[in-house]
């Protein structure tokens, strides 16, 4: 028993090791040094009228990759939105994750460094969410920058929809064919297109680990693609179809992110598959690949040459044979997660020493789980803040300061 | 704070924020539909223009070219050409039952009520595509309700018009393809009437034209604004898509007095009232509901149908104008039933405030009485909230009859029973209660 226990700690090792080793050339693939478009610059700063600004801060520069730099300059306006998108995956990321060992912390970015931490080296579960959630970040924050009218290269001519050819095959992704034309449905497209050159920039499908970053960003932006409905209402005399008016139905990111966290918790660990790429049988991919072929007038389909229009057509092989083999929204890992409980500056995990917890919840924010049975201290601290908040019309809020005392449970 | 207040995230807007609703649903809802709109200004401006200050020739020519570049905006090209068929099948029937009229002296008129039912009930029961026909419906019905009172209007004397001139009628810019319905003097009165206050039609062109986008956007999303999970009551769903329903008309009423303004209709005032929303939204019967719904049908059913059939009785003249109504909707499922129990509501209304303002002598009819003559009067408290009731009965009617009508043209729908049994019937009930009650 001992004997297995030393040699499965001695291969994670090797694995780790291994691991990181690659990481510093090849290994977790190269799409991931975008996310620090995040810290380099306030909102403030990034103001859509001026997205030059955006474009010449260095730091900025430094972060993207030579493809992505060009997408930026060949559409103005867009780095906004993807920083914009990349704040609001960070967000939503420690929203999911607030009462879990791992909270999704960020580094104080430096250049070369990885924003989320080292964990990002590691092929494991958290790993798929944060790729998964930054690229359904930049889809819906794309898509929704585009309905503002902030990127030029996606305004949609709303005189002209009716009379656009309206091409069968000419849907990347299910769903978005069945919209009737109305009003800027080809935002969302145009979000998703923009994400897959720009996130998926680096990945080439070469190793596993590519394999892993490619399935779940795809599998984040089919999440806000599939959320994502426009909805119709008739106009006319007594219940007539004269006219027709349209109008998108965004949802909010907290349900994409819910979502996420759904898949993330159920997350399929794969392997490498011998199966090849060509010779797919996931309906997905293979539908994708069909009308690529089709059609080559999207952005996406021009610049991708001919040869890497397989760069989607893979299947991964559960880990577990008996396993159902993922889906196009299902999260993939191939490494089981590190321990969260213990600091560890080799995988850049902090530990949960310090953390708050709740010594009432038996679930994972419960002070048992969150302290990994370390115990807690218990403290009574007096907490200042506004209460009997009543809302003046209009619009003021005003408040009283109110001085509680609140007992705060924090992990040794 | 505001600013916060605009961008927070609200549980009542299903998790929206109000700036979220503004961007992804008035917003994109209105941007939708508003170059249509200014095209169709554009048009009925250039036809008002033109009609001024030119010879009548170009002015019925300028209306039939106004009224295709109207229709090319939404409907089809195949739609525009079975419409065409309809004018010109129509204007055939009117010539030769004009003809006859003339050598054997008979009422022929009849003919014209009767071919544009029966084509309305074909297109409805037996057109193959009922998608087209549901987006050119409107079209056809306004279209027949012209020829109708072209007809009765010929045969009372009227000289009979050219194809050219009928062309130009049926087609006119302002009112082909939302109504509302114009009789042929008002369609030749455009010319006439140059003279007006500019500053108060443009005044009232802006007013109306916001007025509509405010009820499209209210019509739009108040599925948004009030989500059926944060209040889960099944009448307040039903009063909302009712409400819904209820908006979209008004935008459309709204919309096509924009329409007709920029055309150069109007009265005195410059208005060329369709529709009182109040009166709808709250009536104190559901006969106002029925006159202000669409005042223009509304007078052209009076004036073609009703009086047309009053020498046969009171009461079978009610009941025509209702079946007239509704054969000229189509005869569409859900309208039939929702205009045949708008005549029986309103006849069980009728007949209990007539029976109270007797019994008790009060001011308690349906319509409020010209010279009340009776002893209490409608500044009474007492009649106040007798009138009050009848008012909360006849919304509650509305409820049921909106969500009738929320839904037509949706194929998979659920059916009438379905609809009116979700709600336990409970307004038949509270008529079929009324109308005991009048026989006490």
């Amino acid at each position: 028993m001992k004997i297995t226990v030393v040699t499965v700690v001695v291969l994670l090792m090797g694995c780790i090791s291994v691991e990181y080793v690659d990481s510093r050339s090849k290994g977790r693939g190269k799409g991931s040094m975008w996310w620090g478009i995040a810290k380099a610059g306030e909102p403030n700063n990034l103001s859509p009228l001026s997205p030059g600004v955006l474009y010449m801060d260095s730091s900025v520069h430094g972060t993207l990759r030579k493809k992505q730099r060009r997408l930026a300059r060949e559409n103005p306006g867009v780095l906004v939105a993807v920083a914009k998108g990349a704040n609001q995956a960070i967000h939503e990321c420690q929203y999911q994750f607030r009462n879990r060992r791992w909270n999704c912390s960020t580094r104080n970015f430096l250049r070369g460094k990885n924003l989320f931490g080292k964990i990002v080296d590691r092929g494991c579960r958290e790993t798929a969410f944060i790729y998964a959630i930054t690229s359904a970040a930049v889809t819906h924050a794309v898509a929704r920058a585009c309905s503002e009218g902030a990127i030029e290269t996606c305004n949609c001519d709303y005189s002209h929809h009716k009379s656009r050819p309206r091409v069968s095959g000419n849907s990347a992704v299910a769903g978005v064919r069945d919209w009737e034309w109305g009003g800027c449905s080809d935002n969302i497209r145009f979000g998703f297109k923009f994400s897959r050159e720009f996130v998926d920039t680096g990945e080439r499908n070469r190793n596993l680990r590519e394999k892993m970053n490619l399935h779940n960003n795809e599998a984040g932006r089919m999440h806000v693609q599939s959320q994502m409905r426009q909805e119709c209402k008739c106009h006319g005399m007594s219940g007539s179809c004269t006219v027709k008016t349209c109008w998108m139905r965004l949802p909010p990111f907290r349900v994409i992110g819910d979502t996420l966290k759904d898949r993330f918790d159920g997350a399929s660990r794969v392997m490498v598959s011998n199966v090849g790429n060509a010779h797919s049988n996931n309906a997905h991919n293979n539908k994708y690949n069909k009308s690529n072929n089709i059609n080559s007038n999207s952005i996406h389909n021009r610049r991708e040459g001919k040869g890497r229009k397989q760069k989607y057509g893979f299947q991964l092989k559960p880990y577990n044979p008996e396993h159902k083999p993922p889906g196009p929204k299902d999260l993939v890992y191939y490494e089981p997660s590190p321990g969260f409980c213990d600091r560890n500056p080799k995988l850049g995990i902090q530990g949960t020493h310090g953390r708050q917890c709740n010594d009432t919840s038996i679930g994972v924010d419960g002070c048992d789980l969150l302290c990994c049975g370390r115990g807690y201290r218990t403290q009574v601290v007096d907490v200042v803040e506004r209460c009997n908040c009543t809302f003046h019309w209009c619009c003021e809020v005003k408040c009283d300061v109110c001085r509680t005392k609140k007992t705060v449970h924090t992990c040794l | 704070m505001l600013s916060y207040l605009l961008h927070s995230q609200f549980e009542c807007l299903g998790g929206l924020s109000p700036y979220d609703v503004w961007e992804l649903c008035i917003q994109a809802s209105c941007m939708d539909i508003a170059p249509k709109i200014v095209y169709m200004l554009i048009y009925n401006l250039v036809y008002q223009l033109i009609s001024a200050y030119f010879s009548h020739k170009v002015f019925h020519l300028c209306s039939i070219v106004g009224g295709f570049a109207v229709m090319r905006l939404a409907i089809s090209h195949s739609n525009i050409t079975h419409f065409l068929v309809f004018l010109a099948v129509g204007y055939v029937c009117m010539y030769c039952a004009n003809r006859v009229h003339l050598k054997k002296q008979i009422k022929t008129e009849y003919i014209a009520v009767l071919l544009c039912i029966v084509y309305l009930l074909l297109c409805e029961f037996v057109y193959p595509n009922q998608d087209d026909w549901i987006q050119s419906r409107g079209l056809f019905m306004i279209a027949a309700m012209k020829i109708i009172s072209l007809c009765f209007d010929l045969q009372n004397g009227h000289y009979f018009p050219s194809p050219y001139v009928y062309a130009g009628y049926m087609l006119c810019p302002a009112n082909v393809m939302f109504g509302p319905w114009i009789s042929f003097t008002e369609y030749n009165i455009a010319r006439v009437m140059s003279q007006r206050k500019k500053f108060t039609w443009v005044l009232r062109t802006i007013h109306v034209l916001l007025l509509s986008f405010f009820f499209l956007s209210m019509s739009n999303c108040l599925s948004i604004i009030v989500i059926p999970s944060v209040i889960d009551n099944k009448w307040i769903s039903a009063y909302r898509r009712a409400f819904s329903f209820r908006c979209s008309h008004y935008f459309i009423s709204f919309l096509s007095e924009a329409t007709m303004l920029c055309g150069g209709y109007g009265d005195s005032k410059n208005q060329y009232v369709i529709t009182r929303p109040f009166d709808i939204e709250l009536p104190t019967s559901l006969v106002s509901v029925v006159v202000s719904w669409n005042i223009p049908m509304h007078r052209f059913l009076k004036k073609y149908v009703y009086l047309e059939i009053l020498r046969f009785g009171y009461f079978k003249a009610i009941l025509g104008t209702y079946l007239i109504s509704s054969l000229l909707h189509g005869f569409n499922l859900e309208i039939a039933a929702v205009l045949v129990t708008i005549g029986a509501y309103s006849f069980v209304q009728f007949r209990l405030q007539e029976k109270l303002a007797r019994s008790f002598n009060a001011c308690l009819r349906v319509r409020p009485c010209r010279t009340c003559t009776h002893k209490y009067k409608r500044s009474n408290w007492l009649i106040k909230l007798v009138l009050l009731i009848f008012a909360c009965i006849t919304i509650c009617d509305l409820i049921f009859l909106g969500v009738l009508m929320d839904s037509v043209g949706y194929p998979d729908a659920p059916s009438i029973y379905e609809k009116w049994g979700d709600l336990d019937f409970l307004s038949h009930w509270v008529m079929l209660g009324l109308y005991i009650i009048t026989f006490i």
